[in-house]
């Protein structure tokens, strides 16, 4: 028999186990929507089982207890469903959904190596159970697996390593074996040879055939079996041992066992076809009906081995000397080759993939430090260097661009969570709704992926919270009773853009503005656009709920939604048509850890404007510039006014230019289309700069969203465009000063773009 | 001896597993994550044992031991069926289909290379 | 058990795969052979793989040559046909079939 485990030998496979865990649940909370929405087939219902049987198997190869008495039971559920034996029908689906939703946790719990409470899970336990015991006619196995020690494999363990020592202590066993197959059993790749070869590695055999029912050559069927043996083996061995030999013919065979005594007296006889290796279930017999009816089953063949050992003093040899079919083989030039005929993928740690990002991020920054370096020596520009700088330069952004697109992921593993929400939520709310998914192939970076699962969750509910109307609402206002959110992604130039439609209401102005005007988001006399008072609804503090529904954000509102979304370098804005419905357009970058930027100085000091942000650069005449009562200053470009932020005033340097005339204006666009001007002194050129996080590396700074490092080493800061966009100018010391003339001339700008970077940065 | 081995999962972990388990022995090992897959990767290849999971999409296991017996280049080839069913039934199936033995998953390393041993000549 | 000799018998020789696969074709050859009438004389040098099926497919032709007055001879054996029939527990019966040359 089998040395005792030391250790588990699979534990490597665990990160592959819950990586396939997390694919097999998005999968399957997929169909679950299907079947929820009634457009499934079989094959669905086959998907889900499947799902749920892998992630049993795989629970149980780690000896994850809980996970595996859940979907076992989850299981016989889905199989039943399968088999169409139940109906699909709202109390099952309930039941699916809740199921799905404890087995996610179970997972979650078994990754984080934590034990959920006993009666975690119970409630969809007892669910599943009634469905169950519905149909326990049908299933008989059931009830018989529910005592498969599947969950107690270290017992188990201990069992057979116990009934190991037992059968070598007991000294030499005497067997008798009437091996008989039956017609069949040749076609079933079974082959007597292979099972004489294994008896005569239990020990000394003799072998007397029987050839009498072999037929004439011409009525021979040459692949049925015509032989029958009767073995006689002396074994220090027991009997477990020997029904393992046959364990894979005994339906295919009749097979008497009779263990002798000493002086070859019968002590016992066992007949098969029965069950044997009860103490291992590793393996199990094809016990066919016929062999269970006629009742000679051998339940325990252990009482024999007693009696043997009884009579038979020990004669006890070292385990060592254990037969060569228990010694694994040795590892003798494995040419092993994996052939996937689809298309083949590896699976690496995403630590791996980061940490490779981050140094292709630091062959860019020494890259471009190099080129730097290169232009600055006085070398000839058509020289080997030169040139090798532009390949390498060429190859880096390539590899760049390589390694990155191994992070990105399609967005479906965020949009299969959404049809669970919007049946939870619609559900609570009493609304008909149907979820339209496009565009789930569309692939982002894996870390804009893990951010998006929250703002998404949080519109759909918002939607369905505010922009749906009631069933009763909905025929009254002359559309179908059930409404329609649509949610798509695409790529559209560099980004990808999010849309969530309702066919609702769409937003009521009127309530909106009445209700900011009441809170303070606006100023009781404004008169605002409707575009501009629909997005009202992100304003910080604003919430269109007469009452804040645990439903739409858990007491947060849209302006949390758009603050993260900008925290992503991403942008969020809503068209709305009264009575029609409304759209929520979110663009975000396709990854966080690079950006295109434009590279601005601005008093000494240089910083990163994304150049997703930027509209154009204009030089503006000093009569198109004005100054407000605040000293602030606008431009006036096409005829209207757009504010002017000084980037070095706004971090600091109050001595700087304040006349956007003497220098550039960087025309950017914030959130919600609003457009202001930066006022920088020169632009530095267009490059990929690699995102390092500030709040990591230092802290959260108002108006910068993250830095990077320049080609010559210096750090350099990227402008949160929507931060600045909201933020106030720092209040000019002496307003009585403010007139153009007055402005210190001290820090004029020492270098001019050239039109060469002006025509490049118009967007 | 080392044998020429396909397994057949739609497990990742599983195959991954298997694979490990059998590449330690010595073993060749070809890898398909369905009955189809599992079929092509066979074109123009003979093996000395396959080892299939039941429950897969587009083809399951039971399929791909009946195709392989009506394969005369399969008929002889032993067939164990891994997968966890405790389902008479389907083991039934699987033996009906032509199977040689099968493995009840989770299995011991050493277990799934003693039957790689018992039913490979 | 028939040993007399037939030197007109014509030499067969086996293939090196006598696995499953190989029974049917086997025995249609032997069975052709047969129809001969002039006994069975088998080359066994070349086999490398056996089957308890093909062994079948002998021992009926052997039993076939005993009914119909035939000889039936097996020679060079290869070690892995001696260990097959030993293993089966057909060492005697083989030593009267086989010649060794």
């Amino acid at each position: 028999m089998l040395p005792a485990m030391t250790d588990d030998p699979f534990a490597q496979f665990k990160l592959t186990f819950f990586e396939e865990c997390t694919e097999l649940l998005t999968d399957m909370e997929q169909n679950l929507g299907l079947v929820e929405s009634g457009s499934f087939d079989n094959e669905t219902l086959h998907a889900i089982f499947r799902a749920v049987h892998s992630i049993k198997a795989g629970a149980d190869a780690f000896s994850f207890k809980r996970m595996v008495a859940f979907t076992h039971r989850f299981e016989f559920l889905l199989d039943l469903l399968r088999e169409e034996k139940l109906a699909v029908d709202e109390p099952l689906v309930d039941t699916l959904f809740k199921s799905f939703d404890v087995l996610s946790d179970l997972v979650s719990f078994a990754q984080n190596g934590e034990e959920p409470d006993a009666e975690y899970g119970q409630d969809a336990l007892a669910a599943i159970e009634g469905y169950l015991s519905g149909d326990v006619g049908s299933q008989p196995a059931a009830e018989a697996t529910t005592d498969k020690p599947v969950v107690e494999e270290k017992t188990d363990q201990a069992v057979v390593e116990t009934a190991d020592v037992q059968s070598k202590e007991e000294g030499i066993n005497h067997f008798r074996i009437e091996f008989t197959p039956k017609e069949a059993m040749y076609r079933h790749a079974n082959e007597p040879l292979l099972i004489i070869r294994e008896l005569m590695e239990l020990g000394e055999i003799t072998t007397t055939i029987d050839t009498e029912r072999l037929p004439e050559l011409a009525k021979l069927e040459p692949e049925d079996a015509y032989f029958s043996w009767v073995f006689e083996l002396k074994t220090r061995y027991g009997r477990d041992d020997v029904d393992e030999v046959f364990e894979f013919v005994i339906d295919d065979c009749d097979l008497t066992i009779v263990t002798l005594g000493d002086d070859n007296e019968v002590v016992s006889v066992d007949v098969s076809p029965g069950h044997a290796g009860d103490d291992d279930d590793d393996f199990g017999f094809f016990v066919d009906d016929e062999a269970l009816k006629s009742g000679v089953v051998d339940a325990n063949p252990k009482p024999v081995e007693e009696v043997v050992a009884e009579t038979k003093p020990a004669e006890v040899k070292a385990p060592a000397a254990a037969p060569a079919a228990t010694t694994p083989a040795a590892p003798t030039g494995p040419t092993a080759k994996a052939a996937m005929p689809k298309s083949a993928s590896i699976r690496v740690d995403v630590d791996r993939v980061d940490r490779l990002v981050n140094m292709v991020g630091e062959l860019v920054i020494t890259q471009s430090m190099l080129a730097q370096e290169v232009n600055n020596s006085a070398m000839d520009q058509s020289s080997n260097v030169t040139n090798g700088m532009e390949e390498l330069s060429m190859h880096i952004r390539e590899l760049q661009e390589n390694v990155m697109s191994i992070r990105m992921q399609p967005v479906k593993s965020v949009f299969a969570r959404m049809p669970r929400i919007v049946r939870d939520v619609s559900k609570k709310v009493g609304k008909k709704v149907k979820l339209i998914t496009e565009g789930e192939t569309t692939e982002v970076d894996k870390t804009v992926i893990e951010e998006l699962a929250d703002p998404l969750t949080h519109m759909i509910r918002n939607s369905l919270d505010h922009g749906l109307e009631t069933p009763e609402e909905r025929l009254a206002a002359g559309k179908g009773e059930e409404g329609t959110i649509r949610l798509s992604a695409e790529h559209r130039g560099g980004r990808i853009v999010i849309e969530i439609t309702d066919d609702g209401r769409g937003i009521n102005r009127e309530k909106v503005l009445s209700l900011a005007k009441e809170k303070g988001v606006v100023a009781e006399d404004a008169s605002l656009s409707d575009e501009e008072i629909d997005n009202l609804i992100f304003a910080p503090g604003f919430s269109t709920a007469d009452e804040v529904t645990d439903l739409s954000g858990r007491g947060v509102g849209m302006d949390v939604v758009r603050r993260n979304i900008q925290a992503l370098g991403g942008r969020v804005s809503v068209t709305s048509t009264p009575g029609v419905g409304a759209r929520f357009q979110l663009t975000l970058p396709l990854t966080l850890a690079v950006l295109d930027g434009m590279i601005v100085g601005a008093s000494d000091e240089k910083y990163v404007i994304p150049i997703n942000n930027i509209i154009e650069t204009v030089r503006p005449p000093s009569s198109d510039v004005e100054t407000l009562i605040d000293g602030n200053k606008v431009i006036r470009i096409r005829g209207e006014y757009i504010r002017v932020v000084s980037v070095a005033r706004m971090f600091g340097d109050v001595n700087a230019s304040n006349d956007p005339s003497k220098g550039l204006v960087v025309l950017v666009e914030a959130d919600g289309g609003k457009v202001i001007g930066l006022h920088v002194d020169m632009l530095a050129g267009q490059q990929q700069v690699v995102i390092k996080s500030l709040e990591t590396n230092y802290r959260a700074v108002k108006g910068i969203a993250s830095a990077t490092i320049l080609g010559d080493g210096s750090v350099c800061l990227i402008l949160d465009i929507d931060a600045l966009a909201r933020m106030e100018v720092p209040k000019i010391k002496k307003p009585e000063l403010m007139a153009d003339s007055f402005v210190p001339k001290q820090t004029e700008q020492t270098e001019m773009p050239s039109a060469e970077h002006l025509e490049a940065v118009t967007a | 001896m080392s044998k020429k081995i396909l397994a057949v999962d739609d497990s990742k972990t599983m195959r991954d597993m298997v694979s490990f388990t059998l590449k330690g022995a010595g073993h060749d090992v070809l890898l398909a994550d369905d009955g189809v897959n599992a079929l092509s990767a066979l074109t123009g290849e003979t093996v000395d044992l396959i080892i299939t999971d039941i429950n897969m999409p587009n083809m399951n296991g039971i399929e791909l031991v009946e195709k392989l017996r009506a394969d005369p280049r399969f008929r002889a080839t032993p067939i164990l069926i891994l997968t966890t069913e405790s389902d008479d039934g389907l083991k039934q199936r699987g033996r009906a289909a032509g199977a040689t033995g099968w493995i009840v998953k989770p299995f011991v390393p050493e277990k799934l290379l003693k039957v790689v041993d018992k039913v490979c000549a | 058990m028939t040993n007399s000799q037939d030197t007109s018998a014509r030499e067969v020789k086996l293939p090196r795969e006598l696995d499953l696969l190989a029974a049917e074709s086997l025995k249609e050859t032997l069975l052709a052979e047969l129809d001969e009438g002039e006994g069975l004389l088998l080359d066994a040098s070349d086999v490398e793989r056996v089957s308890t099926p093909c062994i079948e497919v002998l021992v009926s032709a052997q039993k076939t040559c005993v009914a119909t007055s035939q000889s039936f001879q097996i020679s060079n054996s290869s070690q892995v046909l001696v260990d097959a029939f030993s293993a089966l527990g057909l060492d005697e019966q083989f030593k009267g079939w086989r010649t060794i040359q």
